[in-house]
C-alpha cells in the first residue's frame, strides 16, 4: 500500500516536524523564520492526514479508530505547536490552542458510540444556533436597551465562540433604515504650501468594485457616534460660530435651532483612533508631493461628509444626486505627520460646515461652502466626484 | 398531491425520497423523533453540499484576490488600521455588560476578545505576501476541489485571518462568506465536482473497477451540514426582516428609495440608471407602486422564507424569489459578490437530484460523470 495514503503517517509526520520546531525554539530559538516554516509545514501535513482519514472513513476504507488515530496526532502536533511559538504570536497561540482542543474532541466524537454521535451532534447544533441567536437579539433597537439576557448570554457564554468563528454578524441589512453613506474627504497639506485632496471611496481610483465597498466600510468605521453629550454646550456653540465670523471669508454660522445631534457628530473612542490611524495611513501614502521628494507633509485635514439622498421631488425637479448642498461635512481634526491629533481645542472640532445657497430666488445662485472656506481652498464650487471639492 | 400534509420536519433538501410524495403518508405516521433523526441524520447525495463548496471556493480566490491591489493598507503594520490600533483593539478594548440589578450599571466583563490572524504578527511586506499567495493557492485548490478538506480549512483560517485583522474594511460579504466556509469545513464538499473525485475515478478505471463510474453514495454529513447552512439562512431571513420592521420608512414603501437613490451603492454615475430614477420621480403613482412593492416584496420574502420554504409546494417560490431578490441587489447595488453569497447559501434547499441532472445535462469537463 502506498504510503502517502496511509493518514497515520501523515500525523506521524507531522508530529516530527513540530517536534523539531519545538526542538529549534528550546536550543536556537533566534531562527525563528525555520520554525514558523516547520510549524506551518507541520500543520498543513497534520491536517492533510486527518482530511485522508476523513475521506477513507468516508467511503468506508478505514475504521474509525484509524480516523481517531490520526486525529490525536493532529491534536499532538497542534499541542506541539501551541508549546513552540513565542509569546509574541499570542493570537497564533490561542488559534492553535483551540484547534488541539477540537482536534482532540473530534477523535473522541469519532470513537463514540451512533447514539451518542448524534446526541453530540444535536448539542452542538443548539448551542451553535442559541449563540447566533444572542448574537442577532443583542443589538439595541431604536431608542431603547438591548435584551438583559441576550446581551448577558452573548457576553459570557457566546462570545468567544461568535467572535473566534466570526459568526458575530446581527444580519440587520439596511435596517431600521436604509441611511446615507459616509465619505472621508482629507486635505493632505505639504510644508511648501502645496496640496493635495483624496477622498474615499472614489470609483476613479478604486481598481475593482470589490475595493470601493471596502474603502465605503472604513468611512462608516468612522462613524461610530459617541454616546455622550458634550459638555459646554452653548459654549462650544458660540465658539465655533465666533471663530466661524472671524474667518476671512466668514465660514456659515450654525442656528441654535438646529438639533445638536445635527451640527455637532463627536466619533466614538473607536471611530476617533480610527481617524487617528486613517491620518497615520495618509502620512505614509502621500509621504511628499509627487515631483518633491524632499517635502513633508505639514498637515491633514480630515472630514467625515454625510452625502444625503436625493428626495425624488429634487430629482423630479431636474436637480442632481451630487448637488453641493446634499454635502454634510463635519470636521475631524487637523493631524500632524505622526497622526496625532494637534488641536484637540480646535473651535471646528466634530462641527459641521454647512454647504448652502442663497434662499432668495431673484439673486443669481451663491454657493457658500464653508468646507472649501474652511479647508482653505480658492475654489468654491466642487468638482465632480474624484476631484477636489 | 395537494392535500399532502407537510411538518417542519419535511426534507427539501433530502435525497431520493424527496420527490416521492407516496412516501409522505409513512412519514406522518412517523413518531417525532422519527423524523428528527431523519430531518438531520438521513443520508443525502453530496451534490448540493460540493456544489456548494465549488461556488464558495471560487467566491473566496476572487474575495481573497480583490485583497491583492492593496494588500497592504488591509493587513499592512501601516495600513488603514495600523498594528498598534489592531492590538488595541483585540487586547484593550473594554466590553460592559448589563448589571444583574435594578440600574443603570454595567460591568465591566474583558478588555481582550479572541480575534486571530496570522497578520497581527507577520509585519514583514515579503512575509505578508508569501502569506496571502498562499491563501490564494488554498483557495483554488477548494475551488478546484483539490485536497478538498484540507485546502477549505486553510481556506477558512486564511479567511478569518484578513477579516479580523482588517475590521475596517469589511461589510454584509465577509460575514456571508465566512459563514459559507464555517460549513464547508465540516462538509464532505470534495465527494464530486472536484478533481479529487475525478482522480479517484481515474484510480478506480485504471485498476479496473467495474464500478468506477458510480455516483458517491448518499451520506449523513451531506444531510447535516446542508441542514445547518437552511437554518442559519432562515436565521439570517428572519433577522433582517423583523429588523426592517423597525424603520418607519419600510413601512411607508419608501425604504427602498433610499437604496436605490444612494448615490454611493448604486450605478448612479451609469446614465441609463439615472434616466431610470428620474423618469419613475416624473410619474408619481409608479413611482409609489414600485417603491412600495419593492419594500413589500422584500419584507414578505424575508419574513415568510423561514417557514414556507419547508413546504414542497412553496420552496421553488421561495427560492426563485430568493435568487431574484440577490441578483436584483447585485445588479442594482453593486453588491455582486455579496448577492452570490447569497445565492450559494440558498442552494442548500435545492435537492442533490436537480443539481445532479443540471450539472449530468449541462456540466463540461471534470464534472460530468462519464468524464473519466
Amino acid at each position: 500500500m502506498n504510503l502517502l495514503v496511509k493518514p497515520t503517517h501523515w500525523a506521524a509526520t507531522a508530529i516530527a516536524l513540530t517536534l523539531l520546531a519545538f526542538g529549534f525554539n528550546t536550543l536556537f530559538p533566534d531562527f525563528v523564520i525555520l520554525r514558523a516554516n516547520l510549524l506551518v509545514f507541520g500543520f498543513i501535513i497534520g491536517l492533510s492526514g486527518f482530511s485522508i482519514a476523513c475521506a477513507q472513513r468516508l467511503h468506508g476504507k478505514t475504521s474509525d479508530g484509524t480516523l481517531a488515530l490520526t486525529t490525536f496526532g493532529l491534536s499532538l502536533s497542534l499541542l506541539i505547536t501551541t508549546n513552540s511559538m513565542d509569546a509574541s504570536w499570542d493570537s497564533l497561540i490561542l488559534a492553535s490552542s483551540v484547534f488541539t482542543a477540537v482536534s482532540f474532541f473530534v477523535g473522541i466524537f469519532v470513537l463514540l458510540p451512533l447514539l451518542a454521535k448524534k446526541t453530540t451532534a444535536i448539542c452542538f447544533v443548539l448551542f451553535h444556533f442559541a449563540s447566533i441567536i444572542t448574537a442577532v437579539t443583542s443589538i439595541e433597537p431604536p431608542n431603547a436597551p438591548a435584551s438583559w439576557l441576550a446581551t448577558n448570554l452573548w457576553a459570557y457564554y457566546f462570545r468567544h465562540y461568535l467572535t473566534f468563528a466570526y459568526l458575530n454578524n446581527a444580519y440587520h441589512f439596511y435596517s431600521p433604515e436604509p441611511g446615507p453613506p459616509v465619505l472621508l474627504w482629507s486635505k493632505i497639506q505639504y510644508e511648501d504650501g502645496t496640496f493635495r485632496w483624496f477622498k474615499i471611496p472614489n470609483r476613479t481610483e478604486s481598481p475593482i468594485q470589490m475595493h470601493y465597498q471596502r474603502m465605503l466600510s472604513v468611512t462608516e468605521s468612522t462613524n461610530v457616534a459617541s454616546s455622550h453629550s458634550p459638555e459646554n454646550w452653548e459654549e462650544k456653540l458660540q465658539r465655533r460660530n465666533l471663530a466661524g465670523l472671524a474667518n476671512q471669508p466668514q465660514i456659515t454660522p450654525l442656528n441654535r435651532s438646529m438639533s445638536q445631534s445635527y451640527m455637532f457628530k463627536e466619533p466614538a473612542d473607536y471611530s476617533k483612533r480610527m481617524l487617528a490611524s486613517y491620518a497615520l495611513y495618509l502620512t505614509k501614502k502621500f509621504a511628499h508631493p509627487s515631483d518633491k521628494p524632499n517635502i513633508n507633509i505639514d498637515n491633514i485635514k480630515i472630514y467625515r461628509v454625510t452625502h444625503s439622498i436625493i428626495t425624488p421631488t429634487d430629482m423630479s425637479r431636474g436637480e442632481s444626486a451630487l448637488d453641493p448642498t446634499l454635502y454634510y461635512p463635519y470636521f475631524m481634526g487637523s493631524f500632524d505627520k505622526n497622526g496625532n491629533l494637534i488641536d484637540p481645542n480646535d473651535a471646528f472640532l466634530y462641527f459641521l460646515l454647512p454647504i448652502t445657497r442663497n434662499a432668495n430666488p431673484n439673486e443669481p445662485s451663491v454657493l457658500n461652502h464653508s468646507l472649501n472656506i474652511h479647508a482653505g481652498d480658492v475654489k468654491i464650487v466642487p468638482e465632480k466626484e474624484g476631484s477636489n471639492p | 398531491m395537494s392535500n399532502v400534509k407537510n411538518t417542519i420536519f419535511d426534507r427539501p433538501a433530502n435525497s431520493s425520497t424527496n420527490a416521492n410524495y407516496r412516501k409522505t403518508t409513512e412519514e406522518d405516521s412517523q413518531g417525532w423523533l422519527e423524523q428528527f433523526d431523519k430531518f438531520w441524520f438521513s443520508p443525502v447525495a453530496p451534490n448540493t453540499i460540493s456544489l456548494i463548496r465549488l461556488l464558495t471556493g471560487c467566491l473566496i480566490f476572487y474575495i481573497t484576490l480583490c485583497y491583492s491591489f492593496e494588500l497592504l493598507a488591509f493587513v499592512g503594520p501601516d495600513g488603514i488600521v495600523n498594528q498598534a490600533l489592531a492590538d488595541h483593539f483585540r487586547k484593550d478594548t473594554p466590553m460592559y455588560v448589563m448589571a444583574p440589578e435594578w440600574t443603570e450599571n454595567t460591568i465591566e466583563i474583558t478588555k481582550t476578545n479572541l480575534s486571530w490572524s496570522v497578520f497581527y504578527h507577520v509585519t514583514n511586506p515579503y512575509w505578508i505576501w508569501v502569506f496571502h499567495l498562499g491563501f490564494l493557492t488554498a483557495n483554488l485548490c477548494m475551488a478546484l476541489g483539490l485536497f478538498s478538506r484540507t485546502s477549505t480549512i486553510i481556506s477558512w483560517i486564511g479567511a478569518l485571518a484578513y477579516v479580523h485583522r482588517a475590521p475596517s474594511g469589511l461589510f454584509g460579504m465577509d460575514a456571508m462568506i465566512i459563514i459559507l466556509l464555517f460549513y464547508m469545513i465540516i462538509a464532505p464538499g470534495g465527494e464530486i465536482y472536484s478533481l479529487d473525485h475525478y482522480f479517484q475515478k481515474l484510480r478506480r478505471k485504471k485498476a479496473g473497477d467495474p464500478k468506477w463510474n458510480e455516483p458517491p453514495k448518499p451520506l449523513v454529513l451531506s444531510n447535516f451540514v446542508t441542514r445547518m447552512i437552511q437554518i442559519h439562512f432562515c436565521i439570517i431571513y428572519f433577522a433582517a426582516a423583523t429588523s426592517k420592521l423597525q424603520g418607519s420608512s419600510w413601512w411607508n414603501g419608501t425604504a427602498l428609495w433610499g437604496v436605490l437613490a444612494n448615490y454611493s451603492f448604486n450605478p448612479m454615475h451609469i446614465s441609463v440608471y439615472t434616466s431610470l430614477l428620474v423618469f419613475l420621480t416624473k410619474h408619481k403613482v409608479l413611482w409609489e407602486i414600485i417603491m412600495t412593492t419593492g419594500c413589500i416584496y422584500t419584507i414578505v420574502l424575508e419574513s415568510s422564507f423561514p417557514f414556507l420554504v419547508w413546504n414542497r409546494n412553496l420552496k421553488w417560490i421561495m427560492i426563485s424569489g430568493s435568487i431574484m431578490l440577490h441578483t436584483g441587489i447585485g445588479l442594482l447595488m453593486g453588491l455582486t459578490t455579496f448577492s452570490l453569497c447569497m445565492i450559494t447559501l440558498v442552494l442548500a434547499f435545492v435537492p442533490p437530484e436537480f443539481i445532479k441532472i443540471l450539472i449530468d445535462r449541462y456540466g463540461m469537463g471534470p464534472f460530468r460523470r462519464s468524464s473519466v
